[in-house]
């Protein structure tokens, strides 16, 4: 007799229990999908994108890190916008202001005037050794050291220099060699000024952007400004005074190298400005580029909402029936009805 | 005499039916044993010397559909197989990570080229060079632990084969003996299902081992056969099958080089060619597994971790190195042989030379691994290129992707990718043909026994019984009125 028309019990058995738990596997992964908000199988949902979604979020942490950058660079180049602004408080009338003087004014009025020097000195050096966060801005790379000695160490390493000289081209051209000279000839840059020439910060603002920081005690804005007032501290030297026309002379020489080196260092503040700005468009860009990417990174991952929901409505409904289906043909045996 | 034949025929029907009740007691008490086939009375019409009259019991019949089991056994160990497979590529996902996970190779490569971008700006910070050091120490921590996990499933696997062959060889023993029974029984006149039902299950439980194919021979005994035609056994002669497993598996060890076997049947190490013959199931996957799978993502895994290597040991990047120095990654502390580079991912690490609590200096990731003091603190010239050599678009070397230029990061991130389509393939694979063995099972067991059915046939009983009893009586009572006649 050919079993045509019977089913085996265990059939049933085997295929309820098979629906039961791949319904509920079915709704383990949908809470998940609806607690996280994220698909819970990636590599199956993203197919061959899964690589997309590694680069989006490589370039995500790598703005992250781009933006801080930028941050810290801002801080540096305010600092030196401030120390630089400081220096031509100093200086910026100083320059016109020796040259009328030593025209027009008396000596004694010169006298006053020389008593300044120093302190012209000292303002300039103590705004060239600033520091951020412990580090010195204006030293080059060496930026464990600040740039120069005190104020006392410039003079005597100046009075150096000069010692013996006379007149008045002697005398300039002296301290333009010394604080022009090369490294290696052993002048400024190589005795006076600890740092070196080379950027003091080079930042990755951007895949593109590196920005190198590059102002230092040794750029030629600086030089000519402690150019003139060596000539100023010369001018106003014991010495000096004993030759009146020489002082004046000096004077005028140191008002108008301080004039020059004013329009030198408006020039580099400005080219600071100019990287100011470069900054604040890459952070810009920045940004935008990383709500850009998020928003894509999510689009690709996200498990959507009101999708995952409804399915979960499914499936439990879906339950539900398997389990009255079970409970009802559970009761339906020939063996019942025989009693 | 006419009534003495009817009381022969109501006789033999009772027995018939007592049988026929043992018979359905028998199904009833095994509606729930898988394996169990249903037993049915097999019944005719007696002939006696040419006047007919009465039932024989021709004996039982165990309904088995035997194109079905087949057809469920070679399911069983496509599934075995699929498994086994995807198994490997799920532990070997998990190892690497998916996307969006924080401790995934990608993410970690990211976390080092980030940190240093981030020391770029602030040279001179101790922090940010002890983020270099600590996050390159996590990237080479975490190849040595995927080339580890690779060599691990590559041992399991080998431990699974040994297993397995125990299995298939105590099971093709218990098939002999029962071989044996079962011919006793028939030769006796015996009814041999119960041993029957032991043979059947016995094989099935290897099934998901090999794909077998059961030919059934003289006297009730049955032979095995891979689908690939290797015997397994022949009547009452089971094959003779050994592996020897080989302990704990190092990326240098292979069948090729000696240190890992095949099978060895009857005494003859098997060929890999011959192993074809033992494919589908999932001895076979193990094998692949271990001679093949593994063994190519080790490859790219080591591929990558050369480039690693090579971005950051040129001199071009690091002044301070000489050619064919290691750089900021070593072969454990060495520099790396170019002809050894199967393993090199278990072996990478961490020049010992930045690492402070190894006797190095943090300054040497800025200022060159071979820096005998520190350079100026604010210069950022080395660690920059460091970063750039990352970032740089190679020709990329690993096996198996495209050879275009990639950043270090895109090799890295087509392996992991690379992983996790694989593992969605072999889950797909094994999803399909879970389902197909499912749908046999379930056509298998609904041949099994249906109690309703035997309920019915109880009910038959009971009346047949009734009606043959009634027939005895009738005759009984004829008779009795004949001999009150004397």
């Amino acid at each position: 007799m050919k079993n045509l028309s019977s089913i085996g019990d265990l059939a049933r058995l085997y295929h309820t229990r098979q629906s039961n738990v791949s319904t509920k596997n079915k709704i383990n992964t949908l809470s998940y999908e609806a607690t996280t908000g994220i698909k819970k199988d990636l590599a199956k949902h993203l197919g061959g994108n899964a690589s997309i979604v590694n680069q989006i979020e490589h370039r995500l942490n790598l703005i992250n890190t781009f933006q801080k950058n930028t941050t810290e660079a801002e801080g540096i180049l305010s600092a030196m916008q401030l120390a630089m602004q400081s220096m031509q408080d100093s200086i910026a009338d100083l320059g016109p202001t020796l040259i009328s003087e030593a025209n027009l004014s008396s000596d004694s009025q010169i006298d006053i005037r020389n008593s300044q020097a120093k302190e012209q000195l000292s303002s300039i050096i103590r705004a060239l050794n600033t520091t951020v966060a412990g580090k010195s801005i204006f030293n080059g790379s060496r930026t464990d050291t600040l740039p120069l000695p005190s104020t006392d160490a410039f003079l005597s390493a100046l009075s150096n220099e000069i010692s013996g000289l006379n007149s008045l081209s002697d005398i300039k051209s002296a301290i333009s060699n010394w604080l022009d000279s090369p490294i290696g000839a052993g002048g400024y840059t190589d005795d006076l000024y600890q740092g070196n020439l080379d950027p003091s910060h080079r930042i990755p603002a951007s895949d593109l952007r590196t920005i190198n920081i590059d102002t230092n005690a040794a750029s030629p804005a600086i030089k000519e400004i402690l150019k003139g007032l060596a000539l100023y501290s010369v001018a106003a030297s014991p010495q000096a005074a004993q030759d009146r026309t020489l002082q004046r002379g000096l004077l005028i020489a140191a008002g108008e190298t301080l004039t020059f080196g004013n329009d030198q260092l408006t020039i580099e503040r400005s080219r600071v400005g100019f990287k100011e700005e470069v900054l604040k468009k890459e952070s810009a860009q920045n940004s935008t580029e990383y709500s850009a990417l998020s928003i894509s990174r999510n689009s690709m991952i996200a498990a959507e909402p009101f999708e995952t929901a409804l399915t979960l409505k499914e499936m439990e409904g879906n339950l539900n029936n398997l389990y009255a289906l079970t409970a009802r043909l559970s009761s339906l045996k020939l063996t019942d009805y025989l009693r | 005499m006419s009534i003495s034949l009817a009381l022969s025929n109501a006789l033999s029907g009772l027995g018939a039916v007592s049988r026929g009740t043992e018979v359905v007691s028998s199904n009833l008490a095994n509606a729930l044993t898988p394996g169990y086939g249903a037993r049915e009375l097999q019944l005719s019409s007696r002939t006696l010397g040419g006047n007919g009259g009465g039932v024989r019991v021709e004996g039982i019949a165990r309904l088995v559909p035997a194109a079905i089991l087949a057809d469920h056994r070679i399911a069983e160990s496509s599934l075995g197989s699929s498994s086994t497979l995807s198994n490997f590529q799920v532990t070997i996902e998990n190892a690497t990570g998916s996307a969006n996970q924080s401790d995934s190779l990608t993410t970690i490569l990211g976390n080092f080229q980030a940190s240093l971008v981030s020391a770029a700006a602030n040279p001179d910070s101790d922090a940010e060079l002890r983020n270099v050091s600590e996050s390159a120490t996590s990237l080479s921590n975490k190849i040595n632990y995927i080339a580890i996990e690779l060599q691990k499933a590559r041992t399991m696997a080998d431990k699974s084969i040994e297993g397995d062959v125990g299995r298939l060889n105590s099971a093709l023993s218990e098939v002999a003996r029962l071989n044996r029974l079962v011919t006793i029984a028939q030769a006796k006149g015996q009814d041999a299902s119960a041993l029957i039902d032991a043979r059947q299950a016995t094989i099935d439980g290897i099934a998901d081992i090999v794909p077998i194919k059961e030919v059934q021979r003289d006297n009730g005994m049955v032979s095995l056969f891979t689908k690939g035609g290797a015997t397994l056994i022949d009547g009452l002669k089971p094959a003779k099958i050994e592996f020897s497993a080989a302990g704990a598996i190092t990326p240098q060890m292979s069948n090729a080089g000696g240190q890992l076997s095949t099978l060895v049947v009857d005494g003859i190490a098997l060929t890999q060619a011959q192993m074809n013959m033992f494919k589908g199931g999932s001895l076979a996957a193990n094998f692949n597994i271990r001679d093949n799978l593994a063994p190519a993502y080790q490859d790219q895994l080591d591929t990558l971790a050369k480039d690693l290597y090579d971005r950051l040991a040129d001199p071009d990047v690091d002044p301070t190195l000489s050619a064919g120095q290691a750089g900021l990654f070593t072969d454990r502390q060495a520099a790396l042989d170019p002809a050894s580079t199967l393993g090199f991912a278990n072996r990478i690490t961490v020049n010992n030379a930045v690492n402070p609590e190894r006797g190095g200096e943090l300054w040497r990731i800025r200022d060159g691994i071979n820096a005998v003091q520190p350079g100026p603190p604010g210069n950022s010239t080395t660690i920059l290129q460091l970063s750039d050599a990352l970032s740089f678009q190679k020709v990329s070397s690993v096996p198996g992707t495209s050879g275009a230029l990639k950043s270090l990061f895109t090799s890295a991130s087509d392996l992991q990718s690379l992983v996790g389509i694989n593992r969605v393939k072999s889950e797909a694979s094994e999803a399909h043909d879970a389902s197909y063995a499912s749908t046999m099972k379930s056509s298998l067991l609904a041949h099994g026994v249906d109690s309703d059915k035997e309920m019915e046939m109880l009910l038959q009983l009971e009346r047949s019984y009734a009606a043959n009893a009634k027939v005895i009586q009738a005759v009984n009572d004829m008779l009795d009125s004949i001999l009150r006649i004397s």
